[in-house]
C-alpha cells in the first residue's frame, strides 16, 4: 500500500514549553485503518491537529495525497474529514441543522444530509436539538460532520470517549465499514484493547515519540516467543529476577520467553527466591502489553 | 465569491434560535416598548417642533444614541464570535475547503446585517407606536402630521455608518479573546470613558467609541450633516478590519 500521508522529523512544541510531539515519523498507508494509541497527553491530538493542517509544526514536513500539506489548503479539506477534541456541534440547532450549516459551507445537497443520518443511525433523532443528545448520539452525529465531503481520509480523535459498551461496538462496526469501503481512517486512542479489534496498522505514542508503527501483526512479538503471565505472592520482588518483565493493569506479571523449556528454570528461580508462584499462563500478547514492554525499553 | 454566499448562508442557519438573533429581535423590542412608555410620561416632545414627528423620532433616537448603540453593538458582536468559541466550532469552521477570508468577512458582515435589520425592526416599531400614541392621545397631533422621511433616513443613516469602526474593533476583539467577559469589559470601559470624557470632547471624538455617542448632541444644536463622526468610523472599520482579518489568517483552533 502506497503512504497516503507522510510525516518526517514532525515536532511541535508551544512557545516556551518542552515540545508536545518530537521528531515523529508517520507512515500512514493508503486504505489503512491506522490506530494512534498511546495514553492521555501522549500528543495524540496535537499530532492530528498537525496532520490535519490546523497547527503548524515548529519542525518538519507533512505529506499528504503525495503533495506538500502546506501546498494544499484551504482545497485539502475536499479530501479530509476531521473530528478532534470533539465532537463540536452547536447545541442551539438540531442535529439536521448542524450538518446543514457545514454542508451549506461545502455546497452540498441536502440528500447528503440524509445519507449520512442514515449511515449513523441517527435519522430519527434528526430533528431534535443536540443540546438534548447524549454523548453517544453526539459522538456519532460528530462522525456524520467529519464524513460530509465523503472524505479519502478520515482523522477521528477518541471516537468512542464516553461511549457505553454497545456505542463502542456501533462506532467499532461503523469504522470497520468505512475502512472496507476503500477509506483511509487515522483514529486516536487511548483504549489499545479497543483498537487492537480493528486497526489494520497501529502506531504508539509516547510522551511525544512515536515508539512502534507498522501494521499491527509486526507490532507483535516474533515467532519463537512465548508470552507468559505469572501470578506470584510477591511481584515486586519478582520483577528483578524476570528479565524484560513488566506488571500489568491485572496484576500479573507478563513477559516472553524464548521457548517453552524457558519456564522451568525461571520457576526454580523464582522458587529458590522463596518467591510462591500461584499461576504460570501461556497468553497471546495483547497490545496493551506490548505498549508497556515498549515503554519499558524506552531510555 | 460562491464560497462567500455559502458561508453566509451558513450563518442564517447558525443564527436560528442563537442568542444574538434573540437579542436582536428582543432588544430592540425591550427599547421601544421603554421609550415608547417614556413618550407617554414626559410629553414635552410635542411641542418642541411644528410636527410632534420630529420630537418624536428625535427623542427615540437620543435614547438609542444614548444606551442602545454601542452596548448593543458590543453585547452582539460579543455574542456571534462567541457562538463559535463556546464549543470550539473554529476546529471545524477552519477545516472548510473555504478561505479564512470569506469565513471572516461573511461573519462579519451577518453580524452587521443582524445589526441592520434590528434597526429597521426599530424604526419600523418607533413608527407604528408613534401611529398608535396618536390614536390613544389626539392631543400629540401625531395622526394630523407625517413623519419626515428625510430625518428618518438621516439619522439611520448616522446610525448605521457610526457603529461601523466600533463593530470592527469589537469583532477583532471577540475573535482575539475567547471569553465573552473580556471584549464586552472592554467595550464597557470604552463606553464609559467616552460618557466622562463627554461626547464632544476632543478625545472622545477620535475614540472607536465616539461617534454613535457623538451625533445626536450635534444634530439636537442644529447641525445637520456631520462628516467627522462618519469618516472617523469609516477609517476605524477600515484599519480593525484589516487587523482582524490578520488575526483570523493566523487564527489556530
Amino acid at each position: 500500500m502506497q503512504p497516503l500521508l507522510q510525516t518526517t522529523h514532525l515536532s511541535f512544541a508551544h512557545p516556551g514549553n518542552d515540545p508536545v510531539v518530537q521528531d515523529v515519523h508517520l507512515l500512514v498507508p493508503e486504505g489503512s485503518l491506522y490506530g494512534l494509541l498511546g495514553p492521555n497527553g501522549a500528543g495524540k491530538s496535537t499530532l492530528l491537529k498537525l496532520i490535519a493542517g490546523l497547527w503548524r509544526p515548529t519542525k518538519g514536513d507533512i505529506r499528504i495525497f503525495g503533495r506538500p500539506l502546506a501546498q494544499q489548503q484551504p482545497t485539502l479539506y475536499k479530501r479530509i474529514g476531521l473530528q478532534i477534541e470533539g465532537p463540536q456541534l452547536y447545541h442551539h440547532l438540531s442535529g439536521r441543522e448542524n450538518l446543514r450549516v457545514f454542508a451549506t459551507c461545502r455546497g452540498l445537497p441536502e440528500k447528503r444530509i440524509d445519507e449520512l443520518l442514515a449511515l449513523t443511525g441517527m435519522t430519527d433523532h434528526a430533528y431534535r436539538k443536540v443540546g438534548a443528545y447524549s454523548t453517544g448520539m453526539k459522538q456519532r452525529l460528530g462522525i456524520a460532520l467529519a464524513l460530509l465531503p465523503d472524505p479519502e481520509l478520515l482523522i477521528l480523535d477518541e471516537p468512542t470517549n464516553g461511549l457505553d459498551p454497545t456505542g463502542i461496538a456501533d462506532v467499532r462496526a461503523l469504522l470497520h465499514h468505512l475502512q472496507q469501503a476503500g477509506k483511509t481512517l487515522v483514529v486516536s486512542s487511548h483504549l489499545l484493547a479497543e483498537m487492537e479489534q480493528i486497526c489494520t496498522h497501529v502506531g504508539l505514542l509516547h510522551q511525544g515519540r512515536l515508539i512502534a508503527q507498522g501494521p499491527i501483526g509486526e507490532l507483535m512479538p516474533g515467532n519463537g516467543q512465548t508470552p507468559l503471565r505469572i501470578e506470584c505472592a510477591a511481584p515486586e520482588q519478582a520483577l528483578p529476577l524476570l528479565p524484560g518483565a513488566v506488571r500489568g493493569a491485572d496484576g500479573l506479571l507478563h513477559l516472553e520467553v524464548p521457548g517453552k523449556e524457558h519456564i522451568p528454570p525461571l520457576l526454580e528461580q523464582l522458587r529458590q527466591a522463596g518467591i510462591l508462584v500461584y499461576q504460570v499462563r501461556i497468553t497471546p500478547m495483547r497490545l496493551e502489553e506490548r505498549y508497556l514492554s515498549l515503554i519499558k525499553e524506552q531510555p | 465569491m460562491t464560497s462567500f454566499l455559502n458561508a453566509l448562508r451558513a450563518e442564517h442557519i447558525k443564527s436560528r434560535r442563537s442568542f444574538a438573533a434573540w437579542l436582536a429581535g428582543a432588544g430592540t423590542g425591550a427599547n421601544l416598548l421603554m421609550f415608547w412608555v417614556l413618550h407617554l410620561a414626559d410629553t414635552r416632545w410635542v411641542h418642541a417642533h411644528d410636527n410632534p414627528w420630529r420630537g418624536w423620532v428625535t427623542g427615540h433616537y437620543q435614547g438609542i444614541a444614548f444606551m442602545m448603540l454601542p452596548l448593543f453593538v458590543i453585547i452582539l458582536t460579543s455574542l456571534v464570535a462567541f457562538q463559535e468559541h463556546r464549543r470550539d466550532m473554529w476546529m471545524q469552521l477552519l477545516a472548510l475547503p473555504t478561505a479564512r477570508s470569506a469565513l471572516f468577512f461573511s461573519k462579519f458582515l451577518w453580524m452587521y446585517g443582524l445589526f441592520v435589520a434590528a434597526h429597521l425592526a426599530f424604526i419600523v416599531g418607533m413608527l407604528l407606536t408613534g401611529a398608535l400614541t396618536g390614536l390613544l392621545l389626539p392631543a400629540t397631533g401625531l395622526l394630523g402630521h407625517w413623519p419626515a422621511p428625510g430625518q428618518v433616513a438621516l439619522l439611520a443613516s448616522y446610525t448605521l455608518f457610526s457603529v461601523l469602526g466600533l463593530a470592527a474593533l469589537h469583532f477583532w476583539l471577540s475573535l482575539v479573546f475567547r471569553h465573552f467577559i473580556i471584549p464586552l469589559t472592554i467595550g464597557i470601559l470604552g463606553f464609559v470613558l467616552v460618557q466622562l470624557l463627554g461626547p464632544a470632547s476632543f478625545l472622545a471624538r477620535w475614540l472607536p467609541y465616539g461617534p454613535p455617542v457623538q451625533f445626536m448632541p450635534a444634530y439636537e444644536s442644529g447641525i445637520v450633516w456631520q462628516w467627522q463622526p462618519v469618516v472617523c468610523s469609516l477609517a476605524y472599520a477600515v484599519v480593525f478590519g484589516v487587523v482582524g482579518r490578520w488575526a483570523f489568517l493566523r487564527m489556530r483552533p
